[in-house]
C-alpha cells in the first residue's frame, strides 16, 4: 500500500490518512487544544509525509515515521504560535494590562490544563502521548529519537510537577 | 499506594479533562489535503524546493515594542539590499543593454510600497548612483512573466503619479540569464522572508479574529506591509516558479482584504469571508509548506 502510496495512487493514500489520521488529530489536538490549529497540522502532517514517503525506508512501523512528522509539525507549530502569543503578552504587560493572580479558584479542569500547559515542552509532550494518548515508552523513543530511559525519566518529572501543582486535589486520589 | 492512585487518577483526569479532542473532521482535512496536494502539483514539489529551505524563525523585538510594526524590518532591508544588488548589476552591464531610465528631472516613476515601508524608506537607499531605479525594477531584473497588472493603490506613488513602472519586463537580453542566476537566491531568500512573515501574520490574524472578532489597526498596517513586499515579489524573479507564484497571488488577495477592513468597524463577516479565503486557498498549509520552520528538537 505504501508503495502504491508512494506512486501517487488516490486510494492507497486515502487508506493511510484513514489508518491513521483520527491519532494523528488526537494528538495535535491534545496538544494544541485548538480545532483549527489541530486540523492544521494534521493537514500539514499528511502533507508533508505523502511528499515524503519515497524517504520511507520501513526500518520503523509506518505509523511511527508519520508520528515523527506530526510531532516535528505540531512542534514547529506551537512554537510559532508560542512566539505570537509571547509578543502579544509583551505588548499587554508594557501596556499595563495583565492577569490578576489569585483570581477566582478553578476547579480541576482549568487547574489541570493550566498545570499540563505549564510543564516544560518535552515534559508535556511524553505526558501526553504515554499518559493522555496511550503509547508505549519504545513508540515515544522511536518517534522523539530518545531512549526509552529517557521517556520514563521525563514522564517521571512531568508527574512529579504536575503532583505538586495539583496537591490541593489529593483528598480525590489519597481516598 | 498513594503514588498509584495519584498516577491513575492523573491518567483519568487528563484523558477526560485536557484538550479532549472532538470527533476528528476525517472528510474535511481530506479535503484540504487534496487540495493543498493540487496546488502543489501546479509547481514543484515543496519537498525538492531546497533552496527555499532556510530557518527563517523571527529575531525577538524589543519588549513592549508593537512587535509587528517592526516584523518588516527585516524584510525591508532584505528586498533593499534586492534593489541596491540590482543597481549594481545593471551598472555593470554593457552600454547598449536594455535599461529602464526614469522620466525626466529623476524622480522615480514609481515610489513602491518598499519606499514606504516600516524601515522607514527603502528607497531612502537613492544615494546609488542611479535615481531611476524604483521598487518595481526589481522585477524588471529579469523576469520573464510580467503580470500586466494594474496599479494599485498600495503601488501609488504619493504625488499620485503612476505607480506603473515605466517599463514592463520584455524578453530578457543576452547575458541577462546568468545575471539573473546570480540574484535568484536572493530573490528567493527575500521570498522566504515575506512568506514567512505572511505566515506569522495569517496566524496572529486568525488568532486575534477568534478572540476578539475585531482586528488590530496596526495589524492591518502589517498586513499592508507585507501586501506590499508580496507584489513586488510577484513582480520578481522570485516568482518564476508557478507553485511560489500561485501561492503569492493567493496571497496577495488575502492580505488585500485584511488591509480594506476597517480599524474598530470590521464586521465578523469580513473576518470570516477572510477566514473563508485562507481555508479555500489552503493559504497557510502551502505556505507552510513552503517555509518550514527549524528543526525539531524533541528530543532535548
Amino acid at each position: 500500500m505504501i508503495a502504491r502510496a508512494v506512486g501517487g495512487d488516490d486510494q492507497a493514500q486515502r487508506a493511510l490518512y484513514d489508518a491513521h489520521v483520527d491519532r494523528v488529530y488526537r494528538l495535535a489536538y491534545r496538544m494544541s487544544g485548538d480545532e483549527d490549529l489541530a486540523q492544521d497540522f494534521t493537514q500539514d502532517t499528511f502533507i508533508r509525509a505523502f511528499a515524503r514517503l519515497k524517504e520511507f525506508r520501513g526500518d520503523s512501523a509506518f505509523s511511527t515515521w508519520l508520528h515523527t512528522v506530526a510531532v516535528s509539525v505540531i512542534l514547529n507549530g506551537l512554537r510559532k504560535v508560542k512566539r505570537l502569543r509571547e509578543r502579544e503578552t509583551d505588548l499587554d504587560d508594557a501596556a499595563g494590562v495583565g492577569v490578576v493572580p489569585g483570581a477566582a479558584e478553578p476547579d480541576l479542569k482549568d487547574r489541570l490544563r493550566r498545570a499540563v500547559d505549564g510543564l516544560a515542552e518535552h515534559h508535556r509532550l511524553v505526558f501526553v502521548m504515554h499518559d493522555v494518548e496511550g503509547f508505549t515508552h519504545e513508540e515515544i523513543g522511536q518517534v522523539l529519537d530518545i531512549p526509552e530511559g529517557t521517556s520514563k525519566a521525563r514522564l517521571f518529572r512531568a508527574r512529579a510537577a504536575l503532583r505538586e501543582k495539583l496537591a490541593d486535589f489529593a483528598g480525590e486520589w489519597a481516598t | 499506594m498513594s503514588e498509584d492512585r495519584f498516577e491513575d487518577f492523573l491518567r483519568s483526569a487528563a484523558r477526560e479533562l485536557y484538550h479532549p479532542p472532538p470527533a476528528t473532521p476525517r472528510d474535511a482535512i481530506w479535503e484540504r489535503i487534496r487540495a493543498a496536494q493540487a496546488h502543489t502539483a501546479q509547481g514543484d514539489d515543496a519537498a525538492t524546493a531546497p533552496s527555499l529551505r532556510v530557518d527563517s524563525r523571527p529575531t525577538r523585538p524589543p519588549r513592549g515594542a508593537r512587535w509587528w510594526t517592526l516584523r518588516g524590518l527585516p524584510l525591508a532591508a532584505m528586498l533593499a539590499l534586492g534593489v541596491a544588488l540590482g543597481r549594481l548589476t545593471r551598472l555593470e552591464r554593457p552600454a547598449g543593454t536594455r535599461v529602464a531610465e526614469a522620466p525626466a528631472g529623476g524622480r522615480a516613476p514609481a515610489a513602491g510600497p518598499a519606499a514606504t515601508g516600516p524601515a522607514g524608506g527603502v528607497e531612502a537607499g537613492g544615494a546609488a548612483p542611479r535615481s531611476a531605479t524604483t521598487a518595481g525594477e526589481v522585477a524588471r531584473s529579469g523576469s520573464p512573466a510580467g503580470r500586466g497588472r494594474t496599479a494599485s493603490p498600495a503601488h501609488a506613488a504619493p504625488d499620485g503619479a503612476s505607480a506603473e513602472p515605466a517599463e514592463r519586463p520584455g524578453p530578457a537580453a543576452p547575458g541577462e540569464p546568468a545575471e539573473d542566476g546570480r540574484n535568484l537566491t536572493l530573490y528567493r531568500f527575500a521570498a522566504v522572508q515575506t512568506l514567512n512573515q505572511a505566515e506569522l501574520l495569517l496566524t496572529s490574524f486568525r488568532s486575534e479574529a477568534r478572540r476578539q472578532a475585531e482586528v488590530d489597526p496596526q495589524l492591518a498596517a502589517w498586513a499592508r506591509d507585507v501586501l506590499s513586499s508580496t507584489r513586488l515579489l510577484l513582480d520578481s524573479p522570485a516568482a518564476s516558479d508557478p507553485k511560489i507564484r500561485g501561492l503569492l497571488e493567493d496571497l496577495e488577495l488575502v492580505l488585500a482584504q485584511i488591509v480594506q477592513l476597517r480599524a474598530g468597524g470590521a464586521r465578523a463577516e469580513d473576518v470570516e469571508l477572510i477566514e473563508h479565503a485562507l481555508k479555500q486557498h489552503d493559504v497557510l498549509p502551502r505556505l507552510r509548506a513552503v517555509v518550514p520552520a527549524g528543526p525539531v528538537s524533541a528530543g532535548t
